[in-house]
């Protein structure tokens, strides 16, 4: 409906209503969702310039090619041309003139892993108080906080996670909050600052926390959330005034008066931004989902989900994936029912599971994570195949973050983000040998 | 097969008398066997009573046999630097028993005198968690502090301490650098401790009487004389190369057998840490400046220091997860250290360098911890298929394995 367009905002005003008079209500209404965008486009302005592209054409050959989208070629080939993959397929291609070809053989090549879940400049290495910047522990609502303003681009893991095959990763703020703020989607070429980084077109992720983190943090400080109930208490009491801002948005439109923490908020109910929402124990989860519900909102993934093997069946129907660890478990009680098999059974359910990191150091061998997670659920006697599992650190990373068309798997058309590897990359023993962004 | 202790011993009593004695045994055959050094061979072992009885010889039709054809046999992996049994759930206090300073007491920097095996619960979900992953024995230790107290060595095996607990002090416990205390004031500690402990030793009858001198307390001096008499090894925890330096000194005004733990500038060191035999135990994921003690860590730390003849130890220097200390010996392999050393690095060098008599390596008369493993123990493919703790078969069911089987079908949706 052109009425609800963001042309009512254009020059020529007068002409567009005219048209839409038949089907305007008689307050006209505004369009929050062009409103949102255009501060947006303002706010995400970037100073300096995104790192180029690859030029010209590469062609990998020889190598056992795990595409990630279903085939596996042994041996197969990828031609991408000026950073954008134009050919997959088995055995070998014909020559193409001038391109740079690197004969692979033995080696595996995977699409670029991608993490859901990292801190990597927000709470950079090496560990210092002055760097932490992941955590605004003075409210517990704070979703005007933008994580890339925190992001220290220098952080010495940025390049460590690019040795481990990784080619994007979301940086999130941490979890004492219970609306911490936004998360941003970075691919992996260091710029001096992160707004350059950001992956294009990305959308903007914003973080909340579910359990135990808030209420220790707050109920610490005297101060509520001390319970899980006021935990739910506090999502709600936030999106009952994201609602009325939404209002506001629609009848004021550009007049609306600017504000730092609905305008996060309001992105949530507009389904414009994707909440990566940090919940451990399945119930904590089914709580989460209610709030979602009642504010007519979708969560695109729980995060550190150690329970969701539980609900597996209920997150597969609403198709929120489910970012876990391969083995981590036990550092807190919310974290207790952790077990190997959880990705490999929300696999199985039709779900989608990612391994992600939280960790400087694990960022660094997602593989190994990855084929931890896959061989706990073989043993188990699981059905999984090897595509299956390398799309926990890739296609489910990207629908994730909301970047599924652009990378994730390999495919002619999405971004050359490409991993070499000496072996198998679910082997301990493998090591990226090269690493490909755009 | 599973046959419990009880009917073990009870066979044992029915043999006894008869001309030829023979303990009830086990025939391990087919598999490829890591013997001492940390080279394979397809070989046969005998497991009796709880010893390895013979490598390499076909024995008794008696022994129940196992077919290991195609798996591999390895010494039980040691795990240096946990606290299994001692902590359930990190935080939450009631369950951690690491430390000397609890909810209810206020920190001081010596604990010489703290026992942590008091603590350890046999029962904690964590040990059979580990040792589904290979792992058959553990140091437990102490935490805080500049001294954090006295590390035990545990058998992951029993219901109760009594079967668990092979030495109530096999090390003690100290830290030098980011431990809240200045790196001068950790060290003047150290020094004050062994000094006042030495002179204690050496006139302890005039000591008593001099009631008038500001001194750590002799409970505390008494607790470090096995450390000053080379009974027990003084773990120092240690990152930065100078901090390294400085532990190296320690243990040389004072004659103590000093282990390195952490260690990831050791590598800087590594013509010293050889020339004196001191053993490095490395994290193999401090492979980069995660804090300012470790600005110079690399990946190949642990190559670079097996390959100059420094004693390597690999851990997890995790409790949780000390399931990762096959993968962490795989990791450094993949940076460079060879195979061999990466599996001796998790059993024959730490019982070695922690007195852990009779583990660690496959050869007869050794205790029988061993483990049969699907494949290369190091690879993440592999998982043990059988595990003996004193030639006992253990279960290899877990709180995690049952809450899967549990939850493997889901109740159905209303």
């Amino acid at each position: 409906m052109i009425c609800m367009n963001r042309l009512i905002l254009s020059i020529i005003p007068t002409l567009l209503l005219a048209a839409c008079a038949a089907h305007a209500p008689k307050t006209a209404q505004w369009d929050p969702l062009t409103v949102l965008t255009d501060i947006e486009q303002k706010a995400n302005a970037s100073i300096e310039k995104q790192a180029p592209i690859q030029e010209g054409t590469v062609v990998l050959k020889g190598a056992t090619v795990m595409t990630a989208n279903g085939k596996i070629h042994n041996p197969g080939y990828v031609v991408f041309t000026d950073g954008r993959i134009v050919a997959v397929a088995q055995g070998n291609p014909e020559p193409i003139e001038g391109a740079l070809v690197h004969d692979l053989k033995g080696a595996f090549i995977t699409p670029g892993i991608v993490d859901t879940h990292s801190h990597l400049g927000v709470y950079p290495s090496p560990y210092a108080k002055a760097h932490s910047d992941g955590n605004e522990m003075t409210a517990p609502t704070t979703p005007g906080v933008w994580a890339e303003h925190s992001f220290w681009p220098q952080d010495p893991g940025i390049e460590k996670a690019v040795m481990g095959g990784v080619t994007t990763i979301h940086v999130l703020p941490g979890s004492a909050n219970l609306v911490v703020g936004r998360g941003v989607t970075l691919h992996m070429v260091p710029h001096r600052g992160s707004r350059a980084m950001r992956f294009p077109g990305a959308p903007t992720g914003v973080k909340m926390a579910c359990g135990e983190n808030p209420k220790r943090v707050y109920g610490g400080k005297g101060r509520s959330p001390a319970t899980r109930m006021a935990n739910v208490r506090g999502y709600r009491s936030a999106f009952i005034k994201a609602h009325k801002h939404l209002e506001v948005m629609k009848k004021k439109g550009p007049d609306t008066p600017r504000d730092v923490e609905m305008e996060t908020l309001v992105g949530i109910l507009l389904g414009k931004f994707l909440p990566q929402v940090h919940c451990y124990r399945a119930d904590d989860m089914l709580a989460f989902l209610q709030v979602a519900d009642e504010f007519g909102f979708k969560v695109r993934s729980f995060h550190h989900g150690l329970e969701a093997y539980k609900i597996r069946d209920i997150l597969a129907e609403k198709d929120v994936s489910v970012s876990t660890w391969a083995d981590w478990w036990g550092f807190k009680l919310e974290a207790y029912d952790g077990i190997p098999e959880n990705a490999a059974l929300i696999s199985k359910a039709g779900g989608k599971p990612v391994i992600h990191s939280d960790s400087s150091r694990g960022i660094q061998r997602l593989n190994q994570e990855a084929g931890k997670a896959y061989h706990s659920g073989l043993r188990a006697n699981i059905e999984l195949t090897e595509n299956e599992a390398l799309r926990w650190i890739t296609y489910n990373a990207a629908w994730t973050l909301g970047i599924e068309n652009e990378v994730g798997t390999l495919e002619p058309g999405k971004r050359a983000d490409i991993v070499i590897w000496d072996k198998h990359p679910f082997s301990v023993y493998a090591k990226a040998q090269k690493v490909f962004v755009d | 097969m599973r046959f419990s202790f009880l009917s073990l011993i009870a066979l044992c009593l029915i043999h006894v008398g008869t001309a030829h004695a023979q303990a009830p045994c086990t025939l391990i055959t087919g598999a490829k066997v890591v013997l001492p050094g940390g080279a394979s061979k397809v070989t046969n072992v005998t497991v009796a009573g709880e010893k390895i009885l013979s490598v390499g010889q076909a024995t008794s039709e008696k022994c129940e046999r196992i077919n290991g054809t195609g798996q591999v046999l390895a010494p039980g992996f040691i795990e240096t630097q946990s606290s299994l049994g001692l902590v359930e759930v990190s935080l939450e206090h009631t369950s951690v028993d690491t430390s000397m300073t609890g909810k209810d007491s206020s920190p001081v920097p010596i604990r010489a005198t703290f026992k942590v095996f008091e603590g350890f619960n046999p029962s904690s979900s964590l040990i059979a968690i580990a040792r589904r992953h290979g792992i058959t024995s553990s140091i437990l230790l102490p935490s805080g502090g500049t001294i954090s107290g006295q590390a035990a060595w545990v058998d992951l095996q029993g219901k109760t301490q009594a079967e668990a607990i092979r030495s109530e002090a096999i090390a003690m416990i100290a830290h030098i650098g980011q431990s809240g205390a200045s790196r001068a004031t950790s060290l003047h500690r150290l020094h004050t401790l062994f000094e006042e402990a030495q002179a204690f030793d050496s006139a302890a009858k005039d000591w008593k009487k001099n009631k008038s001198r500001p001194f750590i307390h002799v409970r505390e001096l008494k607790a470090v004389l096995p450390v000053l008499q080379g009974q027990i090894p003084l773990v120092v925890s240690a990152h930065r190369a100078s901090d390294i330096e400085r532990a190296v000194a320690l243990g040389g005004k004072f004659g103590i057998r000093v282990i390195i733990s952490g260690g990831a500038e050791a590598w800087k060191l590594k013509e010293l840490l050889a020339q004196k035999n001191i053993p490095v135990i490395v994290d193999p994921e401090s492979n980069g400046p995660g804090s300012f003690d470790q600005i110079h860590g690399r990946a190949d730390n642990a190559a670079v220091l097996e390959k100059a003849g420094v004693p390597l130890i690999i851990s997890s220097f995790s409790t949780h997860n000390a399931r990762k200390l096959a993968q962490m010996a795989g990791t450094s392999v993949r940076e460079g250290l060879g195979y061999e050393a990466a599996l001796k690095a998790i059993t024959e060098t730490p019982a070695k360098v922690f007195g852990l008599k009779g583990i660690g390596t496959i050869e007869a008369g050794a205790t029988a911890n061993i483990v049969l493993w699907s494949g290369d123990p190091l690879e993440l493919s592999s998982a043990p298929t059988k595990l003996w703790i004193h030639g006992k078969l253990q279960s290899l069911t877990s709180r995690q394995s049952k809450l899967r089987d549990r939850y493997m079908t889901l109740p159905v949706k209303r």
